[in-house]
């Protein structure tokens, strides 16, 4: 790995204080996505894979650590550029689709570049980003007007319309049903062949992380290891057709592996993390 | 983002909850409204009472005996002679002298009134600007001959022969039971700017007045009203005439007064300042209502904020800068207090002339004045509202952090 990434992040740490306890969610992670990439961060909840997406993302800063996206040393920009980079280089697709419920499909997709410099044709921009999601003909409809899926599309042409290089996705196919979720996987899988965008989903959907060519696996804050890897990845490859809901997928993990954290039980800091979570809401 | 995109997004907002907005607005509405009408009605009020007062002759001193401010020993009364001399000055056009006291008037249907009569010279005519609706003024050969006339207002006329209309000229009424005969009737003229209703007169000759009715005040008068020729200005008039008269009451320089000079100018800019104070403080109360206003809309952005919470965070996370959102809801509420201040300008304006109305319709004539800076500040102090209370609630908002804000439900 002697080529640097266009994502590139060295010994990465979050740390929170919660009262006089300090919290790792992060703990030294680091990590290179190269152009190009699709790649998928699992683990179980509170493994910290929604920190790290956030960092990445450029959401959140790191306690410690170098982050570099794109050649730019994003762990040690203020807020504003942070934003900015967020507008030029990130789209977001979110689970919950996060679109404004009272604007169009079109308004919504317009809505990165009324913070962007790159203003010259918004909106033949943001008419070709429908189009290009298969939304040409519900411009002017609202989301809900809209079926979840037709939302996500509309969500990832806004991820698209400022050109960016690297797609965010946390869990974009969380709140749909399997056929809508099927059809938005293929739409970013197709994104990535055919433009090339660099894209990185969030997920614990194993059926995913089957589809990616690259599972970035997370635990307790820390990137699992060789093995561990494997493990996700057999995990992965467990024939799901033949089981349904998590009741399925816990027991085919149990199966394997009964000693696994993955069952529920949890570590001390995947509880603070929790904790904290809950709190900052 | 444009200002225009702020404001298209601000207008999307607000007419999105349209019942929260109209009632928030209100608050705006209502206190600019009464900012407005009472404005209006303070500066009208003050526009007629200083109209009606320079109607009185802006080229008119008063002067009177006794000193207002100060304690003088032996004051004297002023005098005919004093009159006379006034009169005399170059500067002074007319010097009217008047003396004047309640008396009981009655006539002969047994119909009693009681008035302030006063003695005058033909003169008083043309300073009190006096027009008579029926017969003649105190003529000079009334006034040579001590002659037992009367010129009356109509509120008068009307307590003594039962009619404003009536034609009383030739008859006789009584004063302290002497018989005065009618000589004519003043044209009505409403109550003077001080309250008092100068159609209750009564005019007689000041020779009869001074022989007959006040034998007390046989060489003395009340007041002198001096109108100053047009060549001299008023400055110019009364320290000739203080001079004169600090001459003839021997007073020495340095010495208080023993008379006064007022000057209707002075009298114009005390009532004026009077009026413009009593404005103010009507204004002060109507802009606590615009405060209240004020914190009703900063209620309501916080409430948006914390509603709108995942939306700051979508925005942010697409690349809005702290600024961005700041002017989002800064402009959010400004728009909010600015339709509600525009309303409240068109109500503040129904208001006024709807009191001016039943004001009419009560007896007191009332003129509003639109004031186009008090509208105009009226404008631009509830866009001020709106922006100070916003201050607090964008801010909440622009300090959110993204991850938070999307997190939250």
């Amino acid at each position: 790995m002697s080529e640097i990434g266009v994502i590139h992040t060295e010994h990465i740490k979050k740390y929170y204080i919660m009262g006089d306890v300090e919290v790792r969610a992060l703990n030294d992670i680091t990590l290179d996505i190269y152009k190009g990439e699709l790649a998928a961060i699992m683990g179980p909840s509170g493994s910290g894979k929604s920190t790290l997406m956030n960092i990445l993302g450029c959401l959140d800063r790191p306690t410690g650590g170098i982050y570099k996206l794109g050649g730019e040393l994003v762990s040690e920009m203020n807020d504003s550029q942070l934003a900015d980079v967020r507008n030029r280089k990130i789209g977001f697709v979110f689970q919950s689709f996060n679109l404004l419920p009272r604007s169009t499909a079109l308004e919504n997709v317009l809505l990165p570049t009324l913070y962007s410099k790159k203003r010259a044709n918004a909106k033949q921009r943001a008419i070709n980003a429908l189009e290009m999601v298969g939304l040409g003909a519900r411009v002017n409809h609202k989301p809900k007007e809209m079926s979840g899926g037709q939302q996500q599309r509309v969500a990832i042409a806004r991820a698209l319309i400022n050109d960016p290089e690297i797609i965010m996705a946390d869990e974009p196919t969380g709140n749909l049903d399997s056929k809508s979720g099927k059809e938005i996987m293929e739409l970013l899988i197709r994104l990535n062949k055919e433009q090339g965008k660099t894209i990185i989903l969030v997920t614990h959907d194993p059926k995913i992380g089957k589809q990616v060519p690259r599972v970035i696996s997370v635990f307790d804050g820390m990137l699992g290891s060789e093995e561990e890897q494997k493990e996700l990845k057999r995990w992965t490859d467990v024939n799901y057709s033949k089981l349904d809901g998590l009741a399925g997928d816990k027991a085919a993990l149990a199966d394997d592996h009964p000693d696994k954290i993955l069952d529920g039980k949890e570590t001390p800091d995947n509880q603070a993390v929790k904790m904290e979570e809950k709190e900052a809401e | 983002m444009n200002i225009t995109t702020l404001i298209k997004e601000a207008m999307n907002s607000i007419t999105s909850n349209k019942v929260r907005s109209f009632l928030t607005m209100l608050g705006i509405f209502i206190g600019v409204g009464a900012v407005i009408a009472m404005m209006s009605i303070g500066q009208g009020a003050q526009n007629s009472i200083t109209n009606s007062l320079s109607s009185l002759g802006t080229q008119t001193l008063y002067l009177s005996p006794g000193n207002f401010t100060e304690n003088v020993r032996n004051a004297k009364d002023l005098t005919n002679d004093d009159v006379t001399a006034v009169s005399r000055l170059d500067c002074v056009d007319i010097a009217a002298p008047t003396v004047s006291q309640t008396y009981t008037l009655s006539q002969s249907n047994g119909n009693t009134v009681s008035a302030t009569v006063t003695g005058v010279i033909p003169g008083y005519q043309t300073v009190g600007n006096y027009s008579l609706s029926q017969g003649t003024f105190i003529s000079q050969e009334n006034l040579d001959n001590k002659e037992m006339v009367a010129v009356i207002g109509t509120e008068i006329n009307k307590s003594l022969f039962g009619s404003t209309n009536y034609s009383s000229v030739g008859e006789t009424i009584r004063i302290m039971g002497q018989p005065y005969r009618v000589i004519g009737i003043l044209e009505e003229k409403g109550s003077s700017s001080m309250g008092t209703s100068q159609d209750r007169n009564v005019f007689i000759p000041i020779t009869t007045a001074q022989s007959r009715l006040m034998t007390r005040q046989k060489n003395s008068v009340n007041q002198i009203t001096i109108l100053v020729k047009s060549t001299y200005s008023l400055e110019e008039a009364q320290e000739i005439i203080e001079s004169l008269m600090q001459d003839r009451h021997d007073i020495f320089e340095g010495n208080p007064n023993d008379f006064t000079i007022m000057n209707v100018q002075e009298i114009l800019d005390a009532v004026s300042s009077i009026m413009g104070t009593f404005t103010l403080f009507l204004g002060g109360i109507a802009a606590i209502s615009l405060l209240v206003g004020g914190i009703g809309i900063m209620n309501i952005m916080l409430v948006t904020v914390s509603e709108r919470t995942r939306e700051i965070g979508l925005r942010k996370a697409l690349g809005a800068k702290k600024g961005d959102i700041l002017a989002q809801f800064l402009v959010e509420s400004s728009v909010l207090s600015l339709v509600g201040g525009l309303l409240g300008i068109v109500f503040g304006l129904l208001l006024a002339f709807g009191i001016a109305r039943i004001a009419k319709m009560t007896g007191t004539e009332l003129s509003i004045t639109i004031n186009p800076a008090i509208v105009l500040g009226a404008t631009l102090f509830s866009v001020a509202v709106g922006l100070f209370f916003g201050v607090y609630p964008a801010n909440k908002a622009s300090n959110l952090e993204p991850v938070i804000a999307l997190r939250s439900e």
